[in-house]
């Protein structure tokens, strides 16, 4: 029997029902909104690498890891969840749009490196992280949309 | 490549949705192939000629550029 590394179909749902939110908490984080000051808690945790050194604790805003681990997990549910009528086509579909997808976040990647300097690059690579999740969301879908609507 | 399963399953005279539930894909799988969008795995070629009692080579073919 082949190994399939895909969640039932239920997780899709639940990843289009987190995704908005979390969309939103890490936009806020990201822009360093003054409305996430109220909920902002500070704790100490452990780190592998920090600028304190390697293997240590050191203090982070928890909304942060909790908006990144939810947008991360919600994108992740969405793009690797089984369709309802998941079969090899579908997995063709799937290849396709993941090669497509490396392939457009490479070229958003180098140009990255080349054009965006300083801090913002940071912020780049924060927004690069999830680039490749999405554009495999959108490619996949869209991909699907055409080949049912061929049917119709 | 070009393939019959269009011809077969006049023959037989049963839908795109009997073939897909009988070789166990979706029935736009079905349709797929048979508008020659999709080529289908060792494995669905051999389902699908073992359902019309044919050969993988009576339904499928090799054309120029394959």
């Amino acid at each position: 029997m082949k190994k399939s590394y895909l969640l039932p179909v239920g997780f899709k749902k639940a990843g289009l029902w987190m995704v908005v939110p979390f969309l939103v908490l890490s936009a806020l984080c990201l822009c360093g909104s003054d409305v996430l000051v109220d909920i902002c808690i500070n704790a100490t945790v452990p780190a592998v690498i920090s600028h304190e050194g390697w293997f240590c604790m050191t203090e982070t805003a928890l909304i942060e890891e909790i908006a990144m681990l939810g947008l991360l997990a919600s994108l992740a549910f969405i793009a690797l969840s089984r369709e309802q009528d998941e079969d090899e086509m579908t997995a063709h579909i799937r290849m396709q749009s993941f090669v497509w997808s490396t392939w457009a976040t490479s070229i958003v990647l180098a140009l990255g490196i080349l054009f965006v300097y300083d801090l913002e690059f940071l912020t780049f690579m924060f927004l690069t992280m999830y680039l490749y999740l999405m554009l495999y969301i959108v490619k996949f879908n869209l991909a699907m949309y055409r080949e049912r609507k061929e049917q119709r | 490549m070009k393939n019959t399963v269009r011809v077969e399953r006049a023959i037989k005279d049963i839908t795109q949705q009997d073939l897909a539930v009988a070789v166990g894909v979706s029935r736009q799988t079905i349709n797929s192939i048979e508008a020659a969008r999709y080529v289908p795995s060792t494995v669905l070629a051999l389902k699908i000629a073992r359902y019309f009692g044919k050969s993988v080579d009576d339904i499928f073919t090799l054309e120029e550029g394959d």
